[in-house]
């Protein structure tokens, strides 16, 4: 059969004519493209699969979202399996989808639709940030039973496949159906049995109503998410609440209305809620949250796994916080989260005002209100940061040593010292010590050490437009800033020349009433007559005759570089807590900024002036009157 | 007749067309040297020898290269090295315990390159014998031990890395070769790589007539500390004792002194190659690490994570010359937002760093303290737990002569105690070295996990952000999670792989 086509005539050059055609053409072999992708959207991979994914499927065509999962999109949706939605049904009652209430069937699906696109990456401890199209969040988590771990979703399915990349976006596997929350915050306090007084405090606060509105028609933006920590009855009878009135006797104070914002125990009730929705995991991972009692902050913690709230180290002692239960928190509510504060057993060493290494142990009831704290001066040694005390030389006190320069790498890089940072790519400051504690180049005051501040405000210099601090802890009020510093003129004299003039800036806040220069000298006049005039020696070597290095003006008007402080004005700390204080490069610019100290005082403290320090850092409380 | 005119031209036609495909008269090739001109003359098989130890260099194409790969996977998923301010998704998801796999660290060709390019030196190797009879067959053996014992090194990373991988021990030497092979249980990797450094070891020789050659190669030394640690991983301390003794034995090697740490640190880390150094691989001016652009250049990948001085212990203030050599300065750099300094320091506790064009410091495989530190962990489980201290202290008076601020008293008698302390000291000891994460699992599935994951997870806990920190841990707990999974494009190559089942994705 085969040997008769070859000899046919035709055939034969129709065969090697073909034959020539295809050796040509298979040189360049392009591929002819007639479609945009290969890959199918999320409807296509659920019809693919009806194995696994065919109820689920019915129930997405039944709900009438077939149709746009089909369309290009960006898209995440968890997907059932057919044994998931047959637990959902059992779990209902139902024998089969079509005798689910088709409104909450919509509401489910909706659920599991996230439009964005969002690998297992995202999928941390707490929520993923983009809302449901249902408009709930939903958490992922992590369990363990036995040797295996599994992801879970909003703690109702484990994941069985993650990240499958289709057209429009991500589909990931579950083992079960995800229920939307149903309550309120305020339906879920009152469903629980241990919230007896909590939600009677709700009620007759006001708060109860606030906390009971679906997002879509609560009229506050800002409240239609919320974080409620609620405090057990069980919590409350630990600190001799039995009832609600003793609940209310206990904070009452001010306006005798409860619900008004003024009244004590209805701040003490607000103190519990936060703004947004805010799991463990955001809780844990921001230190202060705002609260609906303005302008308090709830300040939290993470520590060995679990989130510490008002837990402080402060002034000298150590105030021990609550815990978060782990297992009675995160409950998703429709406008927000549910937790529960629970008793938190401490174990912590700090050291006391004295210097003296303390530990602390104990337990506390898990129950907190809003600390009322009298502000205290608040004497900041720049130069102390667990950084500057790693630096091998810490106060050794002689400028023999080589200083110890924190620069950034790179515009970008993380900043050297925690907490702290600069605009430019480069250098911040050095850390440096100085020896003895004069006023001469290299000597140093407080610790025997000082910070050199690359700041300046000159087009095309690269010194440092602002630099920001983190203080110390300093209790919500007024106070009187004061910046100590080292008088000096890196070249030319003043007024000419006024080194680097500066303003301070507290969270972001106004910027300070005054400004200050780093060659800017103290004015002549004895100690009363310059606090009038905002200014003061802060330093001391404990000889009365000649207790510190006064100002001096050379006849060829060259100013000496005595330590001294100026009052830049009255500040307002709006809450307690450590702040960010960014130090302003106003104009001009010069690398001896000599900053060692800032101290913010109260402004009715009984003396702005003392005490003042010697070069060891302590303190000296001796009046030296006159003008030495 | 015109029929055959017709039907010449046509062939002739197809000749031509087929021709201008692919040159198929020529059979070989005009610009480069085919096998059988290969393997002819014992330079020849010095040549692929050494182009064994270049294949550790070589840099693929968009993925990282095996010195990235080694810093990663020996670094990452611990708790000394963090990112920097230049990561990537691969970075974060590692750091994160998020490893998917189509991440570039799940991909493990930079491995089997190295080992295919040994197999080649295996399997033709001994053909040279038949064309230059000037070469022993002992010294041919030289040549394939370096191939055994480096073809070991890889498996040993794929061994820690993914427990199960493909057993491939012939040469890929054209595409008709390629196999497609399964996984192989960890029992027979391991006894491949035991019986590869055996060979080795009996045959490999003893000194290269230069120290640059002595360090850069593998010697009988290198050998021997590769069978200590491998044994140590097996929980065979009774070999990695005697492997570590081998090695003590010869006197060839000790401490460099750290009572000048500008000195020490020098000699160690920048000049490299030194007396205390058994293996490393070698960069120079010409073929530089990849850490000037990975650790030094703005802004950097991978630095120190906050948390030094929870291995370095806290310098007291008052006396700021009793510390820890190693810590900040050597190790790191804390003033320069923690660069990882024993990699790319040009001085000890200066803040200047190398620049493009001398980044040159060798990556250190083996050295002496490691000899001591392995054998210390042998004898903590094999009762001689004052013996083990006393090699730990060795370790510790080169560094920390009066600084105490990491000392503990442990309890010889309790094994657990005592190796956990030598953890500690190996953390400091080889901080960024890329052993750290391999350590913390040696030590978490010693005995079969007997102590479960907790060594690792508490490990981790410190470094681990405070919104994924549970995620993170649960996951360690299920300790399929310790080894990686296959990458992506391995799986759709070879349909004979199946994925590690702890990474449900497809």
């Amino acid at each position: 059969m085969k040997k008769t086509l070859l000899l046919n005539t035709f055939s034969v050059q129709a065969w090697f004519i073909c034959l020539t055609i295809l050796a040509l053409a298979g040189c360049k072999k392009e591929p002819v493209v007639s479609i945009t992708s290969s890959q199918v959207n999320i409807t296509g991979y659920l019809e693919k699969n009806p194995e696994q994914f065919s109820e689920w499927n019915k129930i997405v065509e039944r709900t009438g979202n077939a149709g746009f999962l089909q369309a290009y999109g960006n898209y995440t949706m968890f997907v059932p399996t057919n044994d998931g939605v047959k637990k959902y049904l059992t779990d209902m009652g139902k024998t089969s989808i079509e005798q689910l209430d088709l409104e909450e069937l919509k509401s489910v699906v909706r659920f599991h639709l996230i439009e964005d696109t969002l690998s297992s990456r995202s999928f941390g401890d707490g929520k993923l940030n983009t809302l449901t199209m249902l408009g709930q969040y939903l958490i992922t988590g992590s369990a363990t039973a036995g040797n295996f771990t599994s992801t879970v979703i909003n703690r109702q399915a484990n994941v069985t496949l993650f990240n499958v990349r289709l057209g429009n976006g991500y589909v990931h596997v579950i083992d079960n159906v995800l229920r939307p929350a149903k309550l309120t915050l305020a339906q879920m306090v009152a469903a629980n049995p241990d919230y007896d007084l909590f939600e009677e405090a709700l009620i007759r606060t006001g708060l109860y109503d606030s906390l009971n509105l679906l997002p879509a028609n609560n009229p506050k933006t800002d409240q239609r998410f919320l974080t409620v920590i609620a405090e057990s009855d069980a919590t409350l009878g630990l600190v001799g609440v039995s009832n609600i009135d003793q609940y209310i006797a206990k904070y009452n104070s001010g306006p005798s209305d409860l619900k008004s914002a003024e009244n004590g125990f209805h701040k003490y009730v607000a103190y519990h809620i936060l703004y947004d929705a805010k799991y463990r995991a955001d809780l844990a991972s921001s230190q202060a949250h705002p609260t609906l009692t303005y302008p308090e902050i709830l300040t939290a913690k993470f520590r060995n796994q679990n989130v510490i709230l008002e837990d402080m180290e402060f002034n000298g002692t150590y105030e021990p916080g609550v815990m978060l239960n782990k297992e009675k928190s995160d409950n998703s509510a429709i406008n927000g989260v549910l937790h529960e504060s629970a008793p938190y057993s401490y174990n912590y060493t700090y050291k006391n005002a004295q210097g003296a290494t303390v530990i602390a142990t104990g337990t506390t009831t898990g129950h907190f209100a809003i600390k009322t704290r009298v502000p205290f001066p608040v004497y900041w040694d720049v130069a102390d940061m667990p950084e500057t005390r790693a630096s091998g030389f810490f106060r050794t006190g002689t400028s023999a040593q080589p200083p110890n320069l924190f620069t950034k790498p790179a515009v970008d890089s993380p900043s050297p010292v925690k907490g702290w940072n600069w605009p430019k790519r480069g250098d911040g400051f050095y850390y440096n010590n100085g020896a003895g504690g004069g006023q001469s180049a290299g000597a140093a005051w407080v610790f025997r050490d000082y910070l050199n501040l690359f700041l300046g405000n000159s087009a095309g210099n690269a010194r440092q437009e602002w630099i920001e601090m983190k203080t110390p802890v300093i209790v919500r009020g007024e106070y009187r800033v004061w910046i100590c510093y080292r008088r000096k003129n890196q070249s030319g004299n003043w007024p000419q020349s006024d080194g680097t003039t500066a303003q301070v800036r507290i969270d972001g806040g106004p910027p300070s009433p005054k400004v200050f220069a780093f060659a800017e000298p103290i004015p002549f006049g004895n100690t009363a007559e310059l606090e009038a005039l905002g200014w003061k020696y802060y330093t001391s070597n404990g000889n009365a005759a000649n207790p510190w290095d006064k100002v001096t003006l050379s006849p060829a008007g060259a100013y000496n570089s005595p330590w001294v402080a100026k009052n830049v004005g009255l500040m307002k700390i709006n809450t307690t807590g450590t702040h960010t204080l960014r130090m302003e490069a106003l104009r001009n610019s010069q690398n001896a900024n000599n900053l060692d100290m800032i101290h913010f005082i109260p402004k009715d403290w009984q003396s702005q002036i003392l005490p003042r320090f010697m070069p060891d850092g302590t303190e000296d409380y001796t009046n030296y009157p006159g003008t030495h | 007749m015109t029929k055959n005119i017709k039907f010449s031209f046509l062939a002739f036609i197809l000749l031509l067309s087929a021709t201008s495909c692919n040159k198929w008269l020529e059979l070989k090739p005009q610009d480069g040297i085919i096998r059988e001109d290969f393997w002819k003359t014992k330079e020849q098989l010095r040549s692929a020898v050494f182009g064994a130890y270049s294949s550790l260099l070589a840099v693929p194409e968009k993925r990282p290269g095996l010195m990235q790969n080694m810093l990663v996977w020996g670094e990452l998923r611990a708790d000394m090295m963090g990112i920097g301010s230049s990561f990537t998704n691969n970075d974060m998801d590692y750091k994160n315990n998020e490893i998917l796999p189509n991440s570039v660290y799940s991909n493990w060709a930079t491995l089997y390159n190295t080992i295919n390019v040994c197999n080649t030196v295996i399997e033709f190797g001994p053909t040279v014998r038949d064309n230059d009879k000037t070469i022993s067959e002992a010294e041919v053996n030289e040549y394939l031990a370096e191939a055994y014992g480096l073809r070991a090194y890889m498996y040993f990373y794929l061994l820690r890395l993914w427990g199960e991988v493909p057993l491939q021990l012939k040469a890929s030497s054209s595409d008709s070769k390629i196999e497609q092979l399964a996984k192989s249980s960890k029992e027979v990797i391991y006894n491949q790589i035991v019986s590869d450094l055996d060979f080795a070891a009996r045959n490999i020789a003893e000194n290269y007539g230069s120290n640059d050659q002595n360090k850069g190669r593998l010697t009988v030394y290198g050998i021997y500390a590769l069978q200590a640690d491998v044994y140590l991983w097996g929980e065979n301390y009774t070999e990695c004792i005697a492997a570590c003794k081998r090695i003590e034995d010869s006197g060839k090697f000790g401490l460099i002194e750290g009572t000048d740490p500008e000195l020490w640190f020098r000699e160690l880390y920048i000049t490299g190659n030194s007396n205390e150094s058994i293996f490393e691989i070698q960069f120079d001016r010409d073929s530089q690490n990849p850490w000037f652009s990975l650790l030094a250049a703005i802004p950097n990948r991978y630095a120190a994570t906050f948390y030094m001085d929870d291995f370095f212990g806290i310098t007291d203030p008052t006396t700021p010359t009793i510390r820890d050599i190693r810590s900040n300065g050597a190790s790191y750099n804390q003033a320069l937002s923690g660069m990882l300094w024993k990699h790319v320091g040009t001085n000890y506790g200066s803040n200047t760093a190398v620049l493009n064009g001398n980044s040159d410091h060798n990556w250190i495989v083996y050295r002496y303290a490691d000899i001591l530190l392995m054998k210390a962990e042998a004898l903590a489980w094999t009762g001689d737990g004052v013996k083990a201290l006393e090699l730990v202290d060795i370790i510790r008076n080169r560094s920390t002569p009066i600084f105490n601020g990491t000392v503990e008293t442990v309890d010889p008698g309790i094994p657990y105690q005592v190796s956990d302390y030598i953890l500690k000291e190996r953390a400091r000891e080889f901080a960024f070295e890329g052993k750290r994460w391999f350590d913390l699992l040696r030590h978490a599935k010693r005995k079969g996990y007997e102590r479960g994951a907790q060594v690792i997870v508490d490990a981790v806990s410190k470094v681990a952000p405070p919104d994924r920190a549970e995620v993170i841990l649960n996951k360690f707990k299920d300790y399929r999670n310790h080894y990686l999974p296959i990458a992506t494009s391995e799986l759709l190559a070879d349909k004979n792989l199946v994925q590690n089942p702890y990474y449900k994705t497809n």
